[in-house]
């Protein structure tokens, strides 16, 4: 993979703020034309992660590229590229709806009102009504016609379904595939909703305190986890290329969520495939324990040949 | 984005300007009368003729006693100059900055195609035209009423800083000054207060430390006289009734540049020491005394002022400086603007 | 052709499988049951989108793959069609024997007993651990 098929890139990325460190040496990256999940619990840098593509705050060391291009809070070439949905859903509460859409006409050259007002038409939003009195979720659906209207070939989205019922969420979701499909562009989106990451993106990050402990393809990450199990006594050992993320014991048998780095050998193992909800718990509960996976587990397998 | 900045300001404007319209409307109505009872008191038959309790039908009496009791109604219009301008400015400025980092809103707006530079100009450059769009007319009704109503001179000290076009430039001043706190505090609250605080104190300092160094005073010499049982002997007082009085004493006339007060307050002991050694048994021996050595030091009367004809130069130069400061007030909070992660 | 599109899909996100094999199975399946027929046009990518959630690339991917397989064949500028698929369709999808097997193994298991349940549970159990694995 070359760096020009890269959306974003960032390098030992590092966010301190006065008390405490809300991104650690992150290093992802996310290639073009993905839907891609940012997950993670509350508090591990996903918001301080997306701001910083936004161009809203700069990092305290380490670089962040988008398309290429070193970001920052002057380059306003590139933000006019990239469009951003915050999650307080920020939006002038006195305004009207048509109002708002005119401010994105005037500030942004390759605005698109046709589709704004189509978005939110059929979502029997009145254009003449003021934000103050929409419902939370239809001003949700105002920022993001604001965020799509923009055109942006990266779209930045954090936790987009939040404030949403559960066929808005549903719906919501799909605008966005259709509008990724329509255009040329990339998704990073924030979430905690593991279903929604099955559901449409392709791409996943997962950021547990602070740090990336997974950036991949979501099909390469289904397809190089499984569930072993063996009974207790077996003694067989792990495979070897297979690392521990997960251990349960039952009265007569263990399993273990492992992820493999080459095809496995399948002796005295009963293989099952887990679901994205799975690994991404494996992974977050890994990280509780303050742990690396890869080191200590690696070792593991390896000295049990 | 001038319409953005515009419509974000707008209903603020708006009640503002209202306000500014009220104020203007009640200073001529209320002026206009006072000015046509004025007139007629001053002229015969009352000749300004002070009455203490006017008889009924006594048409003087009756004037001067209308006249007198709208003097606390003339104390309001007063403070409502002072207040006007700083008013305008606080909120104009707070709403352009501090409102919308408070209200994360500039995550939307610095997220758009535009600069963060272009964003605060046009909303600080919207703002100060809309500042001074209100106030303007403001200064020139305000100016109106302290020429020929308030104090009846625009150079009296009560009505100075509501005369003019300092007014305007008292307006811009607070404007920067809440952009620049909004953009430090963040918070609209307390950017008000520190706002408020800091042009409290930038306006009472005005008077007694800044506007004397701004132009030229004049300084006028005369001969001492003396003070002889409540008679003067010796000339009127040596300025104009109006004047602002900066130093006012006897000195050696050998003194270079402007006189200050610490030469006058220097010079009182010396000539004090030199009349306790004379004979001033008598009030004729101790006058006789003083004048000596008055004239033994070389000392003369001196008052040092600013007389009205410099009224203009000072409001130029004085608002100046606020627009100066303003600038660079204005200029710092670019400077954090540009520094701030919302 | 008219306005319904040949076949709708839907997708299981709580499934292990990937969603892209999830269309796959169902074209396969479709065709199968005889409700694909050569000739038929699939529905294209952005009509899939607007069906149903889903992403764009996990189509293309299914369809890449479903002609990989030999099951249809993507017409520049015209789309993606069923083709005739006894020769080039790989066994797991050409073959109807492995039903008859298949049926044969049901109906020995509950003659002796097994409830239709345990059957489901036992076969899920045997396909997943016969999961393929990719490096």
């Amino acid at each position: 993979m070359t760096g020009d098929d890269l959306v974003i890139e960032t390098e030992a990325l590092t966010k301190r703020f006065r008390r405490r460190t809300a991104l650690n040496e992150c290093s992802l990256s996310v290639p073009r034309g993905r839907i891609a999940a940012l997950v993670g619990p509350n508090g591990a840098g996903k918001t301080t992660l997306l701001r910083l593509l936004a161009g809203l705050s700069k990092p305290s060391e380490g670089g962040i590229s988008v398309f290429g291009k070193e970001m920052s809070t002057m380059n306003v070439e590139l933000r006019a590229r990239v469009g951003y949905l915050d999650q307080d859903r920020p939006l002038y509460p006195w305004w009207r709806v048509r109002e708002i859409l005119e401010f994105g006409r005037r500030i942004n050259p390759a605005w698109d009102t046709e589709f704004a007002t189509r978005h939110l038409s059929r979502l029997d939003i009145d254009l003449e009504s003021r934000v103050r009195d929409l419902s939370g979720g239809q001003r949700a659906q105002v920022a993001l016609a604001v965020c799509f209207a923009k055109r942006p070939e990266l779209i930045l989205l954090d936790e987009p379904a939040s404030a949403l019922d559960p066929v808005a969420r549903q719906d919501l979701l799909h605008d966005i595939t259709e509008l990724f499909a329509d255009n040329e562009s990339s998704v990073l989106m924030a979430t905690h909703a593991i279903d929604d990451v099955a559901a449409i993106c392709d791409y996943v990050i997962i950021l547990s305190q602070s740090r990336v402990v997974l950036s991949e393809d979501l099909d390469y990450v289904l397809e190089s986890h499984r569930f072993l199990s063996r009974g207790l006594d077996d003694g067989v050992p792990v495979p070897r290329g297979a690392t521990v993320l997960q251990e349960l014991r039952t009265t007569r048998e263990v399993t273990y969520l492992v992820r493999l780095a080459m095809p496995l050998e399948r002796d005295g193992w009963r293989i099952e495939r887990p679901t994205f909800n799975e690994i991404a718990i494996a992974y977050l509960r890994d990280q509780h324990r303050s742990t690396p996976a890869k080191s200590e587990f690696g070792e593991e397998a390896g000295a049990t040949p | 984005m001038i319409w953005i900045a515009w419509r974000f300001q707008r209903s603020v404007v708006v009640a503002l300007a209202f306000l500014a319209l009220v104020l203007i409307g009640v200073i001529l109505i209320t002026g206009i009368v006072q000015h046509h009872d004025l007139v007629q008191y001053m002229a015969a038959p009352c000749r300004g003729h002070q009455v203490r309790t006017p008889r009924r039908g006594d048409l003087c009496g009756e004037l001067a006693v209308k006249l007198d009791n709208i003097h606390a109604f003339n104390n309001i219009i007063r403070v409502a100059g002072y207040i006007v301008a700083p008013l305008v400015g606080a909120l104009l400025g707070l709403l352009a900055v501090a409102s919308e980092v408070d209200n994360r809103t500039v995550r939307l707006a610095w997220t758009q195609s535009i600069s963060r530079t272009r964003w605060f100009v046009a909303k600080a450059g919207v703002g100060a035209v809309l500042v001074t769009m209100i106030l303007v007319p403001t200064a020139i009704v305000l100016s109106w009423w302290s020429g020929t109503i308030g104090d009846r001179d625009l150079f009296a000290r009560e009505t100075y800083g509501i005369a003019g076009w300092d007014l305007v430039a008292y307006g811009l001043f607070m404007f920067a000054l809440t952009l620049l706190l909004g953009a430090v505090i963040r918070r609209v609250g307390w950017a008000l207060a520190a706002s408020v605080l800091l042009f409290l104190l930038a306006a009472f300092s005005l008077p007694s430390q800044v506007r004397s160094h701004l132009v030229t005073p004049t300084v006028k010499w005369s001969e001492p006289y003396v003070v002889t049982n409540g008679d003067f002997t010796g000339s009127a007082a040596p300025y104009p009734y109006n004047a602002w009085l900066l130093v006012q004493g006897v000195v050696p006339r050998s003194i270079t540049g402007i006189p200050t007060y610490r030469e006058v307050s220097a010079t009182y002991p010396r000539v004090g020491s030199c009349i306790v050694k004379l004979p001033t048994k008598t009030e004729s021996e101790y006058v006789k005394a003083e004048l000596e050595c008055y004239k033994k030091f070389h000392v003369e009367n001196v008052a040092v002022y600013i007389a009205d004809d410099q009224f203009w130069t000072l409001q130029f130069r004085e608002g100046l400086l606020c627009l100066a400061a303003g600038v660079i007030m204005a200029g710092g909070a670019l400077l954090i603007i540009r520094r701030i992660e919302p | 052709m008219s306005n319904h599109p040949t076949i709708v899909f839907h997708l299981d996100t709580r499934s292990d499988r990937p969603p892209f094999r999830q269309l796959v199975d169902q074209v396969a399946g479709a065709f199968e049951r005889g409700q694909l027929r050569v000739g038929d046009q699939l529905p294209s990518v952005r009509e899939v989108v607007r069906q149903i959630t889903i992403n764009p690339n996990t189509v293309h991917r299914a369809y890449r793959e479903l002609e990989h397989l030999g099951l249809v064949e993507g017409r520049l500028g015209l789309g993606t069609f069923v083709v005739e698929a006894v020769e080039s369709a790989p066994r797991e999808y050409r073959a109807q024997s492995w039903r008859d097997t298949l049926r044969e193994g049901v109906a020995q298991a509950r003659s002796s007993g097994v409830g239709d349940d345990d059957i489901v549970l036992g076969l899920q159990s045997l396909l997943s651990s016969d999961a393929e694995v990719r490096s």
